[in-house]
């Protein structure tokens, strides 16, 4: 019978286990009750498992006085499909993260106006990240959202052409203004004609950076206070993008409840591959929480996407310019410039191990999603383990770097066993209205709130 | 150079006294000293009624009692824990210092705390330490640095942060 087969193919993984001190699951003695556990779950495992489902909601944003304004949300969804606010009128944010194909591209790394430099990430869940980005240079959604509005090689816009988009375009001001109150004045004059400041590191900086420097500190508020309000729909829209609702969350469910009845979402496979994630190859250890993201930043020393050493500085850059930005939850555009995210700013500390670390992506919704890494440079879920089991190929980190990994050595059956864990995270389908564009700006309450489910 | 030396080198972990006065536990917290695994049945430190740690500094000079408000250290949330700072000699707490700062380091994994801790004093009732953040589970160290005059002294405190 298939069924003792597997278990004692378990027996021999735990052995094995045993040996590194660390396994948490075993497999269950009786192989009748409780029906559907296949691995036993110790205590410490319980609590645990108790502990990463179900998925709360996000964590309210105060920086964003809209953040959960239906209103500001469908604008949002608007602007985020629209490609007008790009700098050649053909990419939104919706090119690079494609509503069909889970909010990312399925390229390695990301094509906007030009070719950038990292992969683009999903956006399902992303409210729940306290650091937007591989390297977290933004600590809200609506401050990340400013940057790939005017970044040259993503859409290559400029405030000044937004803010233009939004006088022209009667529906769009309408929109605008029941949810953020009347555009503020001046801003006619200051939108006539392409600016925004120069970029870090720029350098051969278009007209519209010596335009900005001509304008008076009134018009480039004017420019700011709209480009910052549309980021802040924008981000009340991706608010909304929120899938939990796995197979693994039905399981936990009902190891809570303790009627039995749910413990088969997780196949056996599964469960075992749980034990795993959980026990021996420790990927718990950074995938914590209930989004299976501490939301901080590691360096998994990768093989680079164009081979040889590293040269992507992430976290230690992100840091540097979360703290430098106007923009951030301590600046005068926030909502809260008092709150908890502002105190975490102050206090974020920009130190040289952050070098080369990039945050932790969620594991949840992985279906969809390849390829993988902050280069792309994992092809598939079969790549990511082979890279934990054989650690093949990593780049050199310096003295004063984290050294978490170690080579798992993995079996075949235990890779097997860790995907269908992680097939198991892929939540309930999202609303089908939240996948595309609404067909004005204008908000009908009659629409309800987009939740979904 | 303003300070004559840092005692901060490894040695300095015998002076440590690491254990939890709260009556309700028994457990004290321990450095498990092996790589990242985790025993996700060790006993966990976030008690109901509150725990404190304390610990020796490196030349003896003081102790430092620590008690993380809410009872426990929470895993990757925003928490503030009290500093007492007390001068071995007197059992008072200790006059003199030109600053006091704290952080927390996993020395095994080379990583530690990334925000900068400010320790606010508070009349007749040491410090408050605001902001901590311990974003993974594992052997944890809190570093806590009296500088007085030219002179720099650690007192070092572990604590193993469990699922
Ligand atoms: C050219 C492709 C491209 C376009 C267009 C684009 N993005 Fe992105 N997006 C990326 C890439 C690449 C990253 C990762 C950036 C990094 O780490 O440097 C990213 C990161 C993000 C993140 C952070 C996700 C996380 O997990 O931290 C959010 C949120 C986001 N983009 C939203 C937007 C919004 C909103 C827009 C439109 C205003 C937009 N993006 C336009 C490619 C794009
Ligand atoms: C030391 C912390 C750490 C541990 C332990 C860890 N991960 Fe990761 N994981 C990360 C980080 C950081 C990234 C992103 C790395 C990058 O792009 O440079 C990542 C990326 C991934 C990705 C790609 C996700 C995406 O959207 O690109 C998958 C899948 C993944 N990890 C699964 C696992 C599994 C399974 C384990 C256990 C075998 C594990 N991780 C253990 C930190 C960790």
């Amino acid at each position: 019978m298939s069924g003792a087969r597997t278990i004692l193919t378990a027996a021999v993984l735990t052995g094995a286990a045993a040996a590194g001190g660390c396994w948490q699951g075993s497999p269950a003695a009786d192989v009748g009750a409780p029906s559907s556990l296949a691995v036993e779950l110790s205590e410490g495992m319980r609590r645990a498992l108790l502990r990463h489902s179900p998925l709360p909601p996000p964590p309210p944003d105060p920086t964003n006085r809209h953040a959960d304004d239906p209103a500001a949300a469908h604008l949002g969804r608007f602007l985020f499909f629209d490609e007008r606010l790009s700098g050649n009128g053909r990419v939104s944010c919706a090119t690079c993260h494609d509503a069909r194909h889970e909010f990312t591209d399925g390229l390695t790394l990301a094509e906007g106006v030009g070719t950038g430099r990292r992969h683009t990430p999903s956006l399902w869940n992303v409210a729940h990240h306290r650091w937007l980005t591989w390297d977290g240079r933004a600590d809200s959604l609506w401050m990340q959202a400013l940057d790939p509005l005017e970044d040259p090689i993503e859409m290559g816009g400029n405030r000044a052409d937004v803010a233009r988009l939004v006088l022209e375009d009667d529906e769009l001001r309408g929109a605008y203004e029941s949810v953020f109150g009347a555009l503020p004045g001046g801003l006619e004059e200051a939108a006539s004609s392409p600016a925004r400041p120069a970029r870090r590191g720029e350098e051969d900086p278009p007209a519209s950076v010596a335009r900005w420097a001509s304008l008076e500190p009134a018009q480039r508020a004017a420019l700011d206070e709209v480009f910052v309000n549309l980021a802040k729909a924008i981000a009340a829209y991706q608010r909304t993008l929120l899938r939990g609702d796995a197979p693994f969350d039905r399981f936990v469910e009902s190891l809570r409840s303790g009627d039995g009845d749910g413990l088969a979402a997780l196949s056996p496979d599964a469960q075992r591959g749980m034990a795993l994630f959980f026990g021996r190859a420790n990927c718990v250890l950074c995938h914590s929480g209930p989004n299976f993201s501490d939301g901080e930043f590691h360096n998994n020393a990768l093989p680079t996407l164009h081979g040889g050493e590293p040269v992507d500085a992430g976290r230690y850059d992100g840091a540097g310019v979360v703290k430098a930005s106007p923009f951030n939850a301590a600046g005068r555009h926030s909502d809260a410039p008092d709150g908890e995210a502002a105190a975490a700013i102050r206090s974020l500390r920009r130190s040289s191990e952050a070098w080369g670390e990039f945050r932790t992506p969620s594991l949840r919704n992985l279906e969809g999603r390849a390829p993988f890494m902050h280069q792309g440079q994992l092809q598939d879920l079969a790549a990511v383990l082979e890279f934990y089991s054989d650690m093949a190929g990593t780049t050199v980190r310096g003295h004063h770097q984290e050294q978490f990994l170690q080579p798992l050595r993995l079996h075949e059956r235990e890779k097997a066993d860790l995907r269908a864990f992680l097939s198991a995270l892929n939540g309930a389908p999202a609303a089908p209205e939240l996948l595309e564009p609404p067909t004005s700006p204008r908000f009908a309450p009659s629409e309800g709130r987009l939740r979904p489910r | 150079m303003a300070f004559d030396f840092i005692d901060r080198a490894a040695p300095a972990a015998a002076f440590v006294t690491a254990c939890v006065l709260a009556p309700a536990c028994g457990d004290s917290p321990q450095v498990s000293g092996e790589g990242p695994s985790m025993d996700l049945d060790a006993p966990t430190h976030s008690l109901p009624g509150g725990a404190s740690f304390e610990a020796l500094s490196a030349r003896g000079t003081f102790t430092v009692v620590l008690e993380p408000e809410g009872g426990g250290v929470p895993l990757n949330e925003p928490f503030a824990m009290r500093v007492h700072v007390i001068d071995t000699a007197t059992g008072e707490p200790l006059e003199g210092a030109d600053a006091v700062t704290l952080d927390a380091r996993m020395p095994i994994h080379g990583h530690g705390m990334l925000r900068d801790v400010e320790l606010v004093e508070s009349e007749g009732d040491g410090y408050r330490a605001e902001g901590l953040l311990l974003h993974m589970v594992g052997p944890w160290e809190f570093h806590v640095d009296v500088q007085r005059g030219p002179l720099l002294e650690r007192a070092q405190v572990e604590y193993e942060l469990t699922l």
